[in-house]
């Protein structure tokens, strides 16, 4: 109970002091580092950096849950869409944290597509509400921006540059933080992956994700990593059947316990199947 | 075959670099000695020589052994293997053959491309009335100003600047190949005044030189402005000179005795005549120079006279108490060096010496107990190197005024084809003192320190290089702020990936760890706590076609004094366009920074217009951008323009004292024009 309480103590400081959107766990955030690998990402990665949709190879749709510390009150459910194009892909994606006494909604339109060979572009536009009981409610207009370039057949580096600028809807809410995520990623081979990623919130200490991915066949793939902010570990399966991708994840951090997270992610059309399926 | 079409691209690829794009590792050591001194340097000496190679290339064929050492691309292993290959196998046949030389690889010979070339006809010397024909003229002129205004300027009472806004510097120069050069330079730094009140003269600043080399026995001449350098630093070394990098291999002093003096900079450099001669294997130079130096004093009513306390090295006269310490030191000096170099190994003798028209005693401070002081001054020392197979050592013994004892020596050894390896040991004893020592050393003079450095470069594999260093060092007396002997280490792991012609990545993490008196001190006596910081980054050179290269910086500082902990970041991404037989050019950046304190502030260099660089140090959080053009209007006319505007959301004014602006944003545009003729 006193744990729960702490925890409701927290989320409210959050919330309120700095009306920071509910701070990534890394057991989500990890699928950020799936953006820079030559496999083409997945839908929930690409809503980390927009440039990222331009590397989507179909449409898709997906489901995220989590349940933070194994605590009700801090669950987060995900939603998200990606309809692929002539000129680029476009996506939605939306979002709901918290419980009744505190919830935080959030509903983002991305598109990304690529410049050239070497080069994705993206750009997000996200509306973000806050309802905190006894408090009121915030709601901010934020634009995303994020690029990826191909430095070499297995080498990738992006920078994500979120909430700027940001716009308050409600003058009573607080500003909320700027960000910057800037990562490399190597294929190393077929089967074998890694990412970097440096991570710096306004006012939040440096943080370092650092993902590794073995492909140990087509359809099964063992991940791993770790972020250095407040130190985090996290692991994870992701097994695909047909055209349905489940993930299962979960991230520990040493005081508070664990997060499990599942995720699933639904190919529409088949990889590579563009002309029969691209929207006109 | 493969290699020397690696070199023949690199050739077609690297001379499109930008006019003011230097090879990374150069500018990280401007970026390191910029974070050592604390200060930026005005000395564009570098840029300049860089610049003119760059038009001129260096005939690798009639180079000797100065000239390449002023390139400060190549080890002095380098740089002697290379003067023993053409001593015996003769002249070069044509640039491929560069990959024949010991100790020369791919990667060497890429960055020196932009700035060499092979010719077979030999150097000539002409004789000094027809070098002043034939030449390259060119005058520079440049304006500097920040937008908003500073507090020093709304004022007329109290502390005040006295003179414009605006920055100005003027430079005009001729050079005859690299044998004759001479020109004038004029500067007038922000507030000071310009041809009004104290400045009716115009200029804040003047410097001439005139400079000449090979005109038989004399090897060199210098008349004007020129700097002197010695030895390794130990006593006298006034030339831009690198401390700690992660170019490991490089830590000897290489320069001529004497060098043109054509910069802004009003402190280091000496005013009067020099010259070397050269006889058989023996090359002597003598020079003498007489300085106005601006300095604070005190009047001493019992001597009746000014007591010098301390030396401004800035430049800066804009406010009553600055020039109040305009030319209150003056300063004579004189000194020599005679040189006995065979093929492998020299040996060298120096002093200079130092009278002052008022005696200097520096505060009476513990930390100053062995300070300088007197109205004469001298350092004397013995220098050696030699070379053999593999192996270069060197070093230096400085004795001072005193006779108290310095020693620096050193060893680069190249192990395998692929490692290399540097030691280098000093010990300055705390008593040891010198007015222009710049040694290879923790601290900006030699003074007070006892040191070991060591150093290894692994090229690993074609592809990935790993540079990383050691170096532990003791303080056997106290220094500013730190009120006991101290110890400190500091180890730096640099790993450079170049899996393409077009595409170089380096990871760099560094660390240091020095003591430092506690803060918010009540005992008598200071308690020495551990000063420690913690730098890590990452950066990505992307050329993406021959017009265009972008770059992208990383990087994360982490600073702890006693139980104060601070953090550090900052990331840019910036494009450099410079397309070659067309006009215009330039570059931009999108920077963000935030840290903590000034503490755990980060350095980033940055381009600027052609023949200076900025290296700011950024702290706080802000954003910054600039927008660097240059235009060819005609083909000897060039304008250059940067525009730059520093951000900082979160605060009601920039600075301090006289440079405090009021709202958020500095904003910074600088104008250049360049005319050759």
């Amino acid at each position: 109970m006193l744990k729960k309480g702490l925890i409701g103590v927290f989320c409210l400081w959050q919330a309120v002091v700095v009306a920071q959107s509910f701070p990534e766990c890394p057991a989500h955030s990890y699928f950020s580092l799936h953006n820079y690998s030559k496999w083409p990402p997945q839908v929930i990665a690409a809503g980390f950096n927009p440039a990222a949709f331009g590397s989507l190879s179909h449409h898709a749709v997906f489901i995220y849950s989590e349940q933070r510390f194994l605590l009700k009150e801090l669950s987060t459910y995900q939603f998200g869409t990606a309809i692929k194009t002539h000129s680029g892909a476009f996506g939605l994606q939306g979002s709901m944290d918290g419980q009744p006494d505190y919830q935080h909604f959030s509903t983002t339109l991305h598109y990304g597509r690529q410049l050239d060979e070497a080069i994705n572009i993206g750009l997000g536009f996200e509306y973000s509400a806050y309802n905190i009981k006894g408090y009121g409610n915030a709601g901010y207009l934020n634009i995303n921006a994020g690029t990826i370039i191909k430095l070499t057949g297995q080498l990738r580096t992006g920078i994500t540059v979120k909430r700027i600028p940001a716009y308050q809807l409600n003058k009573l809410s607080n500003k909320l933080k700027p960000e910057f995520l800037v990562a490399l990623g190597y294929d190393f081979s077929d089967q074998f992956y890694s990412a970097i990623q440096f991570e710096k919130t306004y006012s939040e200490a440096n943080n370092v994700h650092l993902l590794f991915v073995y492909r140990a066949k087509e359809n099964l793939a063992f991940k791993g990593g770790l972020a250095t902010g407040t130190p985090v570990y996290f692991g994870g399966i992701s097994f695909t059947k047909s055209n349905i991708t489940f993930d299962v994840t979960s991230s520990y951090h040493p005081y508070l316990g664990l997060t499990p997270a599942l995720s699933l992610h639904f190919n529409i059309s088949k990889p590579g199947n563009d002309l029969n399926d691209v929207v006109e | 075959m493969k290699h020397l079409l690696t070199i023949w691209l690199s050739i077609s690829v690297f001379k499109a670099l930008p006019a003011q794009e230097l090879p990374p590792v150069i500018e990280q050591k401007l970026e390191l000695t910029v974070e050592a001194d604390e200060m930026e340097s005005e000395d564009d000496s570098y840029l300049q020589h860089l610049e003119y190679w760059k038009l001129n290339p260096l005939d690798l064929n009639s180079a000797t052994e100065t000239d390449l050492q002023q390139l400060r691309l190549l080890t002095p292993l380098q740089v002697s293997l290379f003067i023993q290959y053409r001593n015996t196998v003769g002249k070069l046949v044509s640039i491929y053959e560069l990959q024949a030389v010991p100790g020369w690889d791919i990667y060497t010979i890429k960055k020196l491309l932009p700035f060499i070339t092979v010719i077979n006809t030999g150097k000539s010397f002409e004789p000094l009335v027809a070098r002043l024909k034939g030449g390259d003229h060119y005058i520079l002129a440049r304006l500097t100003q920040v937008l908003e205004k500073a507090e020093g300027f709304k004022k007329s009472t109290g502390s005040f600047y006295e003179g414009s806004r605006p920055h100005l510097m003027m430079r005009y120069r001729y050079r005859y190949k690299n044998n004759l050069q001479y020109g004038i330079v004029a500067d007038k730094d922000a507030g000071e005044a310009f041809f009004s009140r104290s400045q009716k003269q115009g200029f804040d600043f003047y410097s001439a030189h005139f400079f000449a080399t090979g005109l038989g026995k004399i090897k060199t001449l210098a008349l004007g402005d020129f700097t002197v350098n010695f030895g390794q630093g130990l006593i006298h070394w006034q030339s831009l000179a690198f401390k700690k990098s992660a170019d490991v291999i490089n830590i000897k002093r290489q320069s001529a005795v004497l060098r043109p003096y054509a910069s802004a900079g009003e402190y280091y450099f000496n005013r009067g005549a020099g010259i070397s001669l050269q006889h058989h294997h023996i090359e002597s130079s003598v020079f003498i120079s007489y300085r106005n130096q601006t300095a604070s004093f005190t009047f001493d009513s019992l001597a009746g006279q000014n007591i010098i306390t301390s030396v401004a090295t800035s430049g800066y006269h804009r406010t009553a108490t600055e020039l109040k310490s305009k030319k209150q030191l003056g300063q004579f000096s004189y000194g020599g060096a005679i040189r006995y170099k065979k093929a492998n190994w020299h040996a060298g003798v120096n002093a200079v010496r130092y009278a002052f028209d008022n005696p200097v005693q520096k505060r009476d401070e513990p930390y100053n107990r062995f300070a300088l002081a007197g109205s004469t001054w001298s350092n004397y020392s013995l220098d050696y190197s030699f070379t053999r197979r593999n192996m270069h050592v060197f070093g230096e013994a400085a004795i001072d005024h005193q006779f108290h004892k310095a020693f620096l020596n050193g060893m680069l050894i190249s192990v395998d084809t692929r490692v290399d390896f540097s030691l280098l040991h000093r010990f300055i004893s705390k008593e040891y003192q010198s007015v222009n020592g710049n040694a290879f050393t923790e601290n900006t003079l030699p003074v007070n320190e006892q040191g070991l450095y060591a150093g290894i470069a692994m090229r690993l594999t074609p592809v990935l290089k790993l540079d990383l260093y050691a170096d532990l060092f003791t303080f056997p007396w106290l220094r500013y702020l730190v009120d006991a002997p101290s110890k400190g280490k500091e180890y730096l792991v640099q790993f450079t990936i170049t899996p393409s012609r077009n595409l170089e990545i380096y990871s760099r993490f560094k660390t240091e760890a020095k003591k430092s008196n506690q803060s918010n001190n009540i005992t008598v006596t200071n308690i020495l706590i551990d000063v420690n910081r913690y730098q890590w980054r990452l950066h990505t050179v992307y050329r993406i076609n021959k017009d265009v290269v972008l770059r992208q910086r990383t990087e994360l500082s982490w600073y702890q004094k006693g139980i104060k902990k601070e953090e550090g970041f900052l990331v840019y991404i910036d494009g450099v366009y410079k397309p070659l037989m067309k006009r215009m050019g330039g570059s931009i950046r999108l920077q963000y920074f935030e840290t903590s304190s000034y503490d755990s502030r980060i350095y980033a260099y940055e381009n600027d217009v052609l023949y200076n660089f900025s290296i700011p140090a950024f702290f706080g959080y802000g954003y910054r951008y600039y927008v660097n053009v240059d235009f060819d209007i005609r083909k000897n006319l060039t304008v250059y323009l940067k525009l730059s505007q520093t951000n900082f959301p979160n605060q009601q004014s920039i600075g301090a004292g006289n440079d405090r602006i009021k709202g958020s944003k500095k904003t910074e545009i600088k104008f250049q024009g360049v005319v050759r003729f």
